[in-house]
């Protein structure tokens, strides 16, 4: 008998011991994963249902996930938006820290149920499917957005966006501003700092895009200068300091 | 390596004994033992007997340590049951082949000799060694579920002696087995008697126990009702048995009038007989041999 | 001290073996299909080659998980009932075997075949991601000789998510967690008999412990909840793990770097946790009855 109370013991000792260790762990977890998993924070109400949700999978949301993945593609094959709402909903939900579901919900949102709903919904008035067609883009953004706020340190979303604001919506000033914080990520790719001054021209914000090529220029190294790619961004520039007949001091190419 | 030396003279030795369970709902304890006292000389063959229910196996549990009792004490050799030393020096044959059934029989050996600290080529002698006492060298390879019962006795066997164990405790060593296997065994039992060990047997073969036990103990509802060596318990008193041998029957009446003459009036005089397992042995044994 | 360490290995080799025999690994026959199944399956449904092995990944996993947590869970459970049961335990017991070195080896022995199967697992699932390797890069690049830039870093994706050396991590982290699992059935198993019994409890456990982190939470504010819904929230943070530690899992999966000193950590408190809950079946085992 005296064996089974030593053990109740150790066990309820133990027990407050380890609290303090999982906290620390839980709090690192928190910092490496920004936040976005780990265990719910203080709101109970909402948050809740969805800790208990994800406690229920048992550490199995790779396979939930998954599960999520092939359920949106067919609704997306089958042109049902609202289910594919849910199921982008329910993706980002078991992965937050994966660009995956962020990007691709947004696409569908923004995109395909955007244009879907223009062409299809019979049933509404050319004025009505406009507005829901714009509806579902405010929709894509929303979710880039949110992704962005989970995972602030990658590049792709910022960059999605940027095009979101480009080819859905024409706002280019809104583009420019994205692209450019997209080229601020570690991994941001090559051509996002070119696309960010190509947005402002786009815009017609001379004076603005020849502040932006004045910012980066510098920056270049010798051998990005001489590329191809930036060959034209240097005509740009020209054509920029021309048409602002900018003082020779304010220039930054000779001749 | 302390070589341990036997504190006492006394292989067993049991004191007020008792054990009882505590029965699931709530129905109140059950003694199994009951104030037991019991000693066991070294070098003696003892045997435990008694109906089913009568406490044996709780004995037996406690003999190797694998329950404690309620009240009083037992200990091997001067060392508490249960304890490390204690069950050092005891080898156990359980009654029915309590052995891991999906090995085969030298890999079970090796698993016990392993347990007993036994290993690399002093194992493997000690194996070999002990396969060859039991008989069992060509079947040591089949596995363990392919065993008959007698085969299973004799593996059992050799597990229990894989440390040279001062003091053996078999439950029902030979139900079950033919009368060949049940010989070969009780000749182990006499071997490891002569060679000094102490063997403590249960087994409701009676005559068995007859013929190899130094004492007995009888035990019913928990308790023991009779102690003694065979002969102070199974002589008949008031009785003399003679035996002669090669008697004519012109003898044979001689003495019947020597006896009537003495007040006899009614002696028995017959042919004894052999037993009948030694008859079915030496028949069977014969036929091998042809 | 050394002699305790053989006794323990040899009833950990003796496990391990029994469990082999039992074909348990078969059940990885049954991982390799899923696997098969789903890479066969998952071509149809993504436009670029790097979702599909991201999805991939996630399945091969899970499986890994799923398989390794249903035999952790099961195989533990009926580790100690089934050798009372068959009363094999009385024959080792009643060797100069302590009974927590029974319940290590026991313990042991399951831990090397979870190793044992993980590893199997995860070498089948590196082979099937390189034997569709070639495939995949043979989707972008549609054999041409020359690549574009995209080409070229769309193919450098593909292999960095398949030879990432930081999937080691994810193994490591199942593995720990399957080890878990398996000592709360031991656990519970030096409590109870009932294999059902041992099977609902620790999956429960296993649930619950899930949620430990936010019953942590809410009791360590204490703001929300007094009386004795905090004291229910303690008791649970108290007794169960936490095991949200292992959705570090998920990140690793995203491709995001997690650094191998938060994932030691992590190992580590999963280490001293499960021999804690060891010493303490050890602790509950010593007074047994058998």
């Amino acid at each position: 008998m005296k064996f089974r109370l030593l053990a109740l013991g150790v066990l309820l000792v133990w027990g407050f011991i380890k609290m303090p260790w999982e906290s620390a762990l839980d709090a690192e977890q928190r910092k490496l994963t920004l936040g976005a998993t780990g265990q719910v924070t203080m709101e109970m109400r909402d948050k809740l249902g969805q800790g208990l949700t994800l406690a229920a999978l048992g550490g199995f949301r790779g396979l939930a996930a998954t599960a999520v993945w092939l359920l949106l593609h067919n609704a997306w094959e089958d042109g049902d938006w609202a289910w594919l709402r849910t199921y982008a909903e329910l993706g980002v939900l078991l992965q937050p820290r994966d660009t995956y579901f962020w990007e691709n919900a947004s696409w569908h949102l923004a995109y395909n149920a955007s244009i879907g709903m223009q062409n299809d919904a019979k049933d509404l008035t050319p004025d009505e499917r406009r507005k829901e067609s714009r509806r579902w883009v405010d929709e894509g953004i929303k979710m880039l957005q949110r992704g962005i706020q989970a995972n602030p340190e990658k590049g792709i979303l910022y960059e999605r966006l940027a095009e979101l604001y480009q080819q859905r919506l024409g706002d280019y000033r809104k583009a420019a501003h994205y692209y450019e914080l997209a080229a601020e990520c570690p991994d941001g790719a090559k051509y996002l700092p070119r696309f960010a001054g190509y947005m402002l021209l786009k815009a017609g914000d001379d004076q603005q895009a020849y502040e932006y090529w004045k910012k980066i220029w510098p920056k270049l190294s010798a051998q990005e200068r001489s590329s191809s790619q930036w060959g034209r961004v240097r005509q740009e520039i020209k054509k920029l300091e021309e048409k602002l007949n900018l003082p020779r001091q304010d220039r930054i190419l000779m001749n | 390596m302390v070589h341990d030396v036997l504190k006492t003279d006394e292989a067993v030795f049991a004191e007020d004994l008792t054990k009882s369970f505590k029965l699931q709902w709530r129905r109140g304890r059950l003694m199994a033992l009951d104030g037991l006292n019991l000693q066991v000389k070294r070098g003696e063959v003892f045997g435990l007997l008694g109906p089913n229910g009568s406490g044996k196996s709780t004995t037996m549990k406690l003999l190797l340590g694998l329950i404690k009792p309620s009240r009083g004490r037992i200990e091997i050799f001067g060392h508490p049951a249960g304890t490390m030393e204690a069950r050092r020096k005891v080898g156990f044959l359980p009654e029915n082949p309590y052995f891991p059934s999906f090995l085969n029989g030298r890999e079970a050996l090796r698993y016990y000799g392993g347990l007993c600290n036994l290993r690399g080529s002093a194992l493997q002698d000690r194996i070999q060694e002990l396969l060859k006492l039991v008989d069992l060298e060509s079947g040591a390879l089949r596995p363990l579920k392919t065993y008959s019962k007698g085969m299973l006795q004799r593996i059992g066997l050799a597990q229990a002696l894989l440390h040279d164990p001062d003091l053996l405790f078999l439950d029902e060593p030979t139900a079950g087995v033919d009368p060949v296997g049940s010989r070969q065994i009780r000749d182990i039992i006499m071997g490891l008697k002569e060679r000094g060990k102490t063997v403590v047997f249960s087994s409701h073969l009676l005559e068995q126990v007859q013929e190899v036990s130094d004492r007995v103990a009888i035990l019913n509802l928990g308790q023991k009702i009779s102690e003694g060596t065979l002969a102070d318990l199974l002589t008949v008193p008031d009785q003399v048995e003679i035996r002669l041998k090669e008697v004519s029957p012109e003898q044979e009446a001689k003495v019947r009038e020597i006896l009537r003459a003495q007040g006899f009036a009614a002696p028995e005089i017959t042919r004894p007989q052999r037993s009948l397992e030694e008859f079915f042995i030496s028949v069977v044994n014969r036929s091998q041999k042809l | 001290m050394s002699a305790s360490l053989l006794r323990i290995w040899t009833i950990a080799r003796n496990t391990l073996t029994e469990v082999l025999r039992q074909r348990v690994l078969n059940v990885i026959f049954l991982f390799g299909l899923i696997l098969l199944g789903g890479s066969t399956f998952f071509t149809q449904f993504s436009i670029k080659e790097q979702d599909e092995i991201k999805f991939l990944l996630n399945l091969g996993y899970a499986a890994i998980s799923l398989t390794g947590l249903l035999v952790a869970l099961m195989g533990t459970a009926q580790l100690i009932p089934a050798e009372i049961e068959r009363r094999t335990i009385y024959t080792v017991l009643s060797k100069a075997v302590r009974r927590f070195e029974f319940i290590a080896g026991k313990y042991f022995g399951l831990l090397a075949l979870l190793t044992l199967m993980v590893l199997v697992m995860s070498g089948l699932f590196y082979l099937l991601l390189l034997v569709k390797e070639p495939s995949w890069i043979y989707e972008i690049s549609h054999g041409a000789s020359t690549l574009t830039e995209r080409q070229m870093r769309e193919i450098q994706a593909v292999q960095q998510q398949i030879h990432d050396p930081h999937l080691i991590q994810v193994l490591l982290l199942i593995w720990a967690k399957l080890a878990l699992v398996a000592v709360i059935a031991l656990f519970f198993s030096t409590l109870a008999t009932s294999t059902i019994f041992i099977v609902a409890t620790t999956m429960l456990v296993y649930l619950v412990g899930h949620l430990q982190g936010t019953a942590r939470d809410f009791w360590m504010a204490s703001k929300t909840f007094t009386g004795w819904r905090a004291d229910a929230l303690g008791l649970l943070s108290t007794l169960v793990p936490d095991f949200g530690a292992f959705n570090i899992v998920d990140e690793i999966l995203g491709g995001n770097k997690v650094p191998w000193e938060y994932v030691s950590q992590t190992l580590l408190y999963t280490g001293i946790y499960s021999l804690v809950l060891l010493g303490i079946s050890a602790l509950i085992f010593e007074d047994r009855e058998l």
